[in-house]
């Protein structure tokens, strides 16, 4: 199965031919990727898209071919496989843990996993998942009023694909100038490009002074 | 080696008091240095034999002049005597590059190398001196140029030679840092400015540190030496500090961040701005200090700090160019 990292080796290489032979059948199954075929030049893009981290204990049975069997699944459901531990120290009637992290596209696909696990008589003893997301602060200073913050990030939403927004004031406003401080997520690093440039050209049209942080 | 120095004020003299400190170090594996001239703005002093480094600092701490003999035009004592090497710190002069310009071109196209710790002519005219200099087989250095005693120039083009450096971000202004980090105590600006110029950090007109000026001068010598672009002072996106206020500091440590004057340069970045940076963050510290963050491809984040100004610290600078040009004309 095509790993993560290599997806953004063949980005930055601009692409591979359809039908080369040096592109791994698994990478068309990889949820990580998305294939963008150009038909006029005849390429194809790996991109990397969204997908929600899972980190998952589950039991199976002490049986040659378990292992396999319980992994399988995850291709299944188009799911790209991060990590697994193998913890034989860790045994339940007669049943042997395993860790698994993996990415999967969306909750209707993890949702599809479990069943199929259950079908399986795989135990699944916790499951967690996270949303990788890219977090940015904002600091504005100037004639800021709570509307004008509002109008911005509602504009901004449209631009950019924000998970999550939190807006602060100073509580020592005077007549003039007020800060505020604005902490948002959004879902990939592309977006946090267009954000902290949507930023940059609002805060330049309201005559705001905008201070921004530094990307991990 | 013959040397002239050109601009005899803090950092000029921190240079011959350095060469005095290592005159057995630089005599015995070097064959020694010699300072045939050093002028200042008004004066200058010339022995082909040699000129006495403490002599001269003793008599421009004295005097105020580095030398008993009038001077109209530092040309003309860079015309009048033999040399090998200029190394040049007169006053930076952003709008014109001002005489230091005219003494690194004078120089370069005489095919002598030159060392300088001065901003502006590198800030204006980066490129036309590297050709000018490649074109005469002369070697120009300014490790000095950038945050000072820190070695961040030579790091990147020389030791790191192999790496594909992907950014830089740093702070490159101690005034700057020095009032920021006084806000985080809860002072406002006004008075952590003024502390700063009653602790030396800040001049009386401290428009050239807090408007961003001076880093941004700095990120274009980055921008130029090592992302090799071709950008001049006018192409600096610049944010100076002024307008940080002390709501600002105070919503970024309700956050545990600080507010900090941030160079930033890449392949396609050319930024001077305050930036919120997480309290513990390699660019957090507090003072004086310089620092700076370097992402290369293979080694990753590489973080250097060090005293970014200062009579001595810019002078060891000085001698380390030093020391890489007598390495390569040996």
């Amino acid at each position: 199965m095509a790993q993560p990292g290599k997806a953004r080796a063949w980005k930055a290489r601009g692409g591979l031919r359809l039908g080369s032979s040096n592109l791994p059948l698994g990478a068309f199954y990889c949820p990580v990727l998305r294939i963008k075929y150009n038909k006029k030049s005849g390429l194809c893009t790996c991109i990397k898209v969204n997908a929600m981290m899972v980190n998952a204990d589950i039991f199976v049975k002490d049986l040659p071919g378990q292992l396999v069997g319980s992994l399988e699944p995850i291709s299944l459901v188009d799911g790209n496989i991060v990590g697994v531990v193998h913890n034989r120290d860790s045994v339940m009637n007669g049943r042997i843990g395993v860790n698994i992290t993996f990415e999967v596209t969306s909750s209707d696909a993890l949702e599809m996993l479990k069943n199929i696990w259950k079908k399986k008589d795989i135990i699944i003893s916790r499951i967690s998942s996270v949303v990788e997301t890219f977090p940015m602060d904002y600091v504005l200073i100037g004639q800021i009023v709570p509307s004008q913050i509002e109008r911005i990030l509602n504009n901004a939403r449209k631009a950019v694909d924000i998970e999550s927004v939190d807006v602060r004031y100073s509580s020592n406003a005077s007549n003039t100038e007020r800060t505020a401080m604005i902490s948002v997520n959004v879902k990939s690093e592309e977006s946090l490009a267009k954000m902290n440039a949507f930023m940059m050209s609002a805060c330049k049209k309201a005559n705001i002074v905008y201070i921004r942080g530094v990307e991990q | 080696m013959r040397l002239i120095i050109a601009g005899f004020g803090t950092v000029g003299q921190g240079f011959a008091e350095a060469l005095s400190k290592r005159a057995d170090m630089l005599s015995s594996s070097y064959g020694g240095v010699k300072i045939v001239a050093a002028f200042d703005s008004k004066s200058y002093a010339a022995d082909k034999n040699g000129l006495d480094p403490i002599a001269l600092v003793k008599r421009k701490t004295d005097t105020g002049s580095v030398g008993a003999d009038k001077m109209k035009d530092g040309i003309d004592v860079l015309n009048s005597v033999e040399y090998d090497i200029l190394v040049e710190a007169s006053p930076t002069n952003i709008q014109t590059g001002g005489d230091g310009l005219r003494y690194i071109e004078h120089a370069l196209r005489h095919g002598k190398d030159v060392i300088t710790v001065n901003k502006g002519p590198l800030a204006l005219k980066f490129k036309e001196l590297k050709k000018l200099a490649d074109r005469k087989k002369a070697m120009i250095r300014f490790e000095g140029t950038v945050g000072g005693a820190m070695p961040i120039i030579n790091l990147c083009c020389e030791d790191l030679k192999g790496e594909k450096v992907r950014s830089i971000r740093g702070i490159f202004n101690g005034t700057c840092n020095f009032i920021l980090g006084r806000m985080d105590n809860g002072l406002p600006f006004e008075q952590a400015l003024k502390e700063a110029q009653y602790m030396g950090y800040a001049e009386s007109d401290p428009s050239y540190d807090i408007e961003g000026i001076d880093t941004a001068c700095k990120v274009v010598i980055l921008a130029n030496s090592v992302f090799k672009r071709n950008v001049r002072f006018s192409d600096v996106s610049i944010t100076g500090i002024a307008s940080v206020n002390a709501e600002a500091i105070a919503l970024a440590a309700d956050q545990d961040m600080v507010i900090r004057l941030i160079g930033e340069v890449s392949d396609t970045v050319l930024e001077v701005s305050p930036r919120l940076i997480p309290k513990g963050h390699p660019l957090s510290i507090s003072g004086t200090l310089n620092t700076a963050q370097i992402i290369a491809d293979m080694a990753g984040p590489i973080t250097i700090s060090g005293k970014g100004a200062g009579r001595i610290e810019t002078a060891s600078a000085i001698l380390s160019d030093l020391i890489a040009v007598m390495e390569k004309r040996r």
